[in-house]
């Protein structure tokens, strides 16, 4: 238990960057910003070079800030996670901002403040950087929400963002205070010792109710029912780079700190056994079938993508609540790897939703008719996200959906079983969604919203985000190997902690 | 190994080349056209070796291929084939075959069909040799999903029923029964101790009660595709819908994944839970034989007729397997081979006229043998294997199905009710009856009587290379017709080596 300071780098260099950024963008005036642009790019990459040299020489788990920080293979991994996604998202904002006259410094920096918070997430061993790190991340999305100012829709979106938003961080910090109350600390570390699942007696019953009020404010962080009404409006409302970051590295974030907390639950050694004593672990299991069927049954009606692409993030929170139910290392190595395949997925949707909205200025389903014939190369980038959204073989998204599914029949009982029915059902629904956008895409002629003879300009940043998506998603869907490596020592290495 | 190597890679890398091909030109599609025909003569050639190389005699599983995929999950790329795969693989090899050089006709988008065809194509040749149920699975629902496209894109109108329509309606039929068989999938996967590997599976001895109780789950699961009544509405649809190629492929070889999984991990895996419920099948698939064949006696539509007739004949697929006899099931298996050719011979030579007279409905043709002598002829020859004409091999195959279930009685889980061989045998001789009617009757309307004046332009196939598909699987069909040992000693010896077959008690001890 020391300082250890060295071993935040990751943090520092991003912390660095934004005051660098922040600097840079009160000293220039012109709209363009490039030195922030710039600043930005290092930033994330050296961020996420750094984690993953730190991934290379580290081994085991070690702490900092006497013992408020935590570095092991989960926190690598959700970082190097973290820093992709927020690579690939900084490609789609340099594009969506050619559009905007104004503001190009502060949407950068803020996009800087969101990654770093999920960079501490990733790393945060006690309640009270646990909340100040996602907050850091809410707060950054608030603005990134409301950014085009003059639009109705993204006001409305970010109102509502906030004041639910306000409503979940209330319940989380009460949960923490219900916690702390009874355990005496802030720290993950000594709600594990406490052993919550033996002390299910007269004292545990109210560290089990903070428990249950801190999982009610990272629900809304990942949108599960019944925490999910600002989903579709806020998706619908913030610009598509937001979204896209809403929808990958919010959402993310999320889960890492349920599991943390949940894995926290567990008591040492995490004996799979105490689990099934957990009185809210049914509830999971009940929060994951409603989710998965309340997002797949809503975007079926949706005529706006991004609405859809909304509803559809519920859906698949509803997996991966799955893979956390299952409470096991294959349970939580499938909701490691659900993400990874989800990283590539989502986000080459959200690119070639990105250039269409940039030319068309429409995000309705519609207006994607006849995109395989005026742009091939969009059309499969979209196709194949979609499907793989929707776990078609061979593509990622299919081996997460195994996994879960795997993981939770693991689990055995009834109850599981009738889960991943439920499950199952919600894969058919959403195939039917999708393959409805893949039937405008290929199926459809041009409605002329895209005008004839004009292609949509690909910038080379775009051209990488869309290659590395559509190779990303095929090699997670077919040379699985090393990544389930890497997710399963993420996932030991959570239980593994004492 | 090789052959096993050669005949499922030869499609997805072909697919991977395609995708860097231009098409701009017509040179550019010819290429197109040729890279995919060799990338299937290569596999065909590979299947061919298959067979002849198979020994009857030799250990189950030959042309191993074996590798270590994710050994913490326990996935393997196991692949290899017995006597009932290897069967499998030249059908569709066969049918790829042939459909490539029917796709000819299409000549909107080339590049995206030949690559679906060939992804589609992959994925049957992946289930077929594949003994790991996670890619089993991987490669069935591979299969199921380029069909959207296929038939969304270069599809026509079935009847009253939009393209868009039947390709939905297909693509959720069939994910769903996929989707539900994979719960029972990962089921076993827990019962016969976390392993994937078919081979283990099929000697874990799970649990007699979890074996009843699973074996609906994964039968209905891949039922949906065979198409078993009342699972099959998607089916001759389906089959209307398609462009040519895509219904060779269909009827031909992916409705033949149905019955193949419920073989490979219905009966292998769970022996005691097939015993327990086969007796059921036996009941529906009168059904199917029946309603399927008076259905298709009521339709106009040229295809709809062969639809139904497929589900109708899929019927005696699912009657021989019911009896859980080396004989049915060799017969089941010869069928599904028989049919495979035949039906997507049919939907070669509908798809000949229907490019050019852009109906099938058999009231608006007529007299057309004066125009296409050699296409009506093959049409005749067709509807003849179809309807059991004795020396070609849908004869052979529905003898020894109906051979097979004379000799069994269907006990019925559930009741004490069993089920005597003779009535099930009634039905289907019934059956061929009703499927002579409505062929001939479609042979009569279509190519015979007055000859329709609309139709005086009409060109037949008379160069070698649009012949040579239509002959090769004739040629295919009577050979293995007139010597059906050839097939059948290689079907046979994976049949009898299946778990509920090997295990029932010898046919003598039975009488």
């Amino acid at each position: 238990m020391d300082w250890n300071v060295g071993l935040a780098l990751p943090e520092w260099i991003l912390s660095a960057a934004v005051l660098w950024a922040v600097w840079l963008d009160a000293r220039t005036t012109h709209d363009r910003k490039g030195g922030v642009a710039r600043t930005a790019w290092w930033g994330v990459l050296l961020a996420t070079a750094a984690a993953a040299l730190q991934g290379v020489i580290y081994e085991g788990r070690l702490t900092a800030f006497l013992g408020h920080y935590g570095f092991d293979a989960f926190s690598v991994t959700f970082k190097l996670l973290f820093g992709v996604t927020a690579l690939f998202i900084l490609a789609m904002a340099d594009s969506w901002l050619r559009r905007v006259d104004r503001g190009h410094g502060e949407f950068r920096i803020l996009l800087l403040l969101a990654t770093l918070g999920m960079f501490f997430v990733a790393s945060v061993e006690d309640f009270a950087a646990l909340f100040v790190a996602l907050e850091l991340i809410t707060v950054s999305f608030y603005c990134l929400t409301a950014f085009k100012r003059n639009d109705v829709r993204s006001f409305e979106a970010a109102v509502k963002y906030v004041v639910l938003g306000g409503l979940a961080s209330a319940f989380l910090l009460l949960g923490i205070a219900f916690i702390y109350g009874q355990t005496g600390s802030l720290m993950l570390a000594d709600l594990r010792t406490a052993g919550v699942a033996d002390a299910l007696g007269h004292e545990g019953v109210l560290v089990q109710f903070g428990v249950l009020l801190t999982l009610v404010g990272l629900g809304f962080k990942i949108a599960a029912v019944p925490f999910q009404l600002w989903t579709p409006d806020v998706y619908e409302g913030a610009a598509s780079p937001v979204t896209a970051f809403l929808s990958m590295g919010s959402k993310a974030a999320g889960f890492v700190l349920l599991l943390k907390v949940v894995r926290a639950c567990l008591g040492p050694g995490a004996d799979a056994g105490l689990a099934t004593a957990l009185p809210w672990l049914a509830l999971i299991a009940l929060v994951a079938g409603v989710t998965i069927l309340y997002g797949n049954l809503g975007a079926m009606w949706q005529g706006n993508m991004k609405r859809l692409l909304g509803y559809s993030s519920i859906g698949h929170a509803g997996y991966v609540l799955m893979g956390v139910y299952a409470f096991d290392a294959a349970g939580f190595a499938a909701v490691v790897y659900y993400l990874m395949a989800y990283l590539f997925t989502v986000l080459g949707v959200f690119a070639v939703v990105v250039l269409v909205n940039g030319a068309t200025k429409s995000h309705s389903i519609e207006d994607y008719s006849g995109l395989g014939r005026r742009q091939p190369f969009l059309a499969l980038v979209l196709t194949v996200g979609l499907l793989s959204l929707a776990g078609v073989p061979p593509l990622g998204g299919f081996f997460g959906k195994f996994l879960v599914f795997k993981a939770v029949l693991g689990r055995g009982g009834a109850l599981a079983v009738a889960l991943a029915f439920v499950g199952a059902a919600g894969v058919v629904i959403s195939l039917y969604y999708y393959l409805c956008v893949v039937k405008r895409l290929y199926m459809h002629e041009p409605n002329g919203s895209l005008p004839e003879g004009i292609s949509i300009p690909l910038s080379r940043p775009m051209k990488a985000v869309l290659w590395a998506c559509l190779v990303g998603v095929f090699v997670l869907g077919i040379y699985m190997k090393p990544f389930m490596s890497l997710a399963e020592s993420a996932a030991s290495s959570l239980i593994a902690l004492r | 190994m090789l052959w096993t190597l050669l005949v499922l890679l030869t499609p997805a890398v072909a697919c991977v080349r395609l995708f860097f091909l231009p098409e701009k030109t017509d040179a550019d599609k010819g290429r197109i056209r040729r890279t995919s025909i060799a990338a299937t003569t290569v596999s065909l050639f590979a299947a061919l070796m298959m067979w002849m190389g198979y020994d009857t005699g030799g250990p189950r599983w030959q042309f191993l291929m074996e590798m270590e995929w994710v050994p913490s999950v326990g996935i393997g790329f196991n692949f290899g084939a017995d006597g009932i795969s290897v069967a499998m693989v030249v059908l569709t090899a066969f049918v790829i075959w042939a459909g490539c050089f029917i796709s000819s006709s299409i000549t909107d988008r080339v590049k995206e069909h030949y690559i679906l065809l060939l992804a589609l194509v992959t994925g049957v040749f992946g289930v077929f040799l594949s003994l790991d149920l996670f890619f089993f699975y991987f490669f069935y629902e591979m299969a199921v999903i380029p069909m959207y496209l296929l038939i969304g894109v270069w599809g026509s109108r079935a009847a009253q029923y939009s393209k868009e329509y039947a390709t939905m309606k297909l693509t959720l039929y069939l994910t769903t029964g996929a989707v539900v068989a994979l719960v029972g999938i990962l089921a076993l996967y827990y019962e016969g101790g976390q392993t994937f590997d078919i081979r283990k599976l099929a000697l874990a001895d799970i649990d007699g009660g979890t074996q009843k109780a699973w074996f609906p789950v994964i039968f209905l699961g891949f039922a949906a595709i065979v198409p078993m009544w009342p699972l099959h509405s998607w089916s001759p649809i389906g089959h209307a819908a398609a462009p040519s190629a895509v219904s060779m492929l269909h009827a031909g070889v992916l409705m033949k994944l149905g019955a193949y999984a419920i073989l490979r991990v219905g009966f292998d895996i769970l022996p005691e839970g097939a015993a327990h419920w086969m007796g059921w099948v036996a009941v529906l698939c009168c059904m199917n034989i029946v309603y399927g064949g008076l259905v298709a006696m009521a339709q106009r539509d040229m295809k709809f007729i062969i639809g139904f007739s497929s589900s109708s004949h899929m019927g005696y697929v699912l009657l021989g397997l019911a009896t859980l006899g080396v004989v049915g099931v060799s017969g089941a298996v010869f069928l599904m081979f028989a049919h495979g050719i035949m039906t997507a011979l049919a939907f070669a030579l509908i798809g000949w006229f229907y490019d050019q007279t852009h109906t099938r409905v058999v009231d608006d043709l007529g007299g057309m043998i004066k125009q296409l002598p050699f296409v009506g002829t093959c049409f005749v020859i067709m509807a003849m294997a179809s309807a059991g004409l004795p020396g070609f091999a849908n004869f052979a195959s529905e003898l020894l199905v109906i051979l097979g279930a004379w000799d069994s009685e269907f006990a019925l889980a559930g009741t004490s009710w069993a089920i005597p061989g003779w009535i099930p045998v009634t039905a289907a001789i019934w059956g061929i009856v009703i499927s002579a009617t409505y062929l001939l009757r479609a042979v009569r309307d279509a190519f015979f009587g007055p000859p329709n004046p609309r139709w005086a332009e009409l060109k037949d196939a008379s160069t070698r290379r649009t012949r040579l598909p239509f002959v090769t699987l004739i040629v295919v069909l009577t050979f293995t017709g007139c010597f059906p040992s050839t097939i059948v000693d290689t079907i046979k010896s994976g049949v009898s080596k299946l778990r509920p077959v090997a295990e029932a008690p010898a046919e003598e001890a039975r009488r």
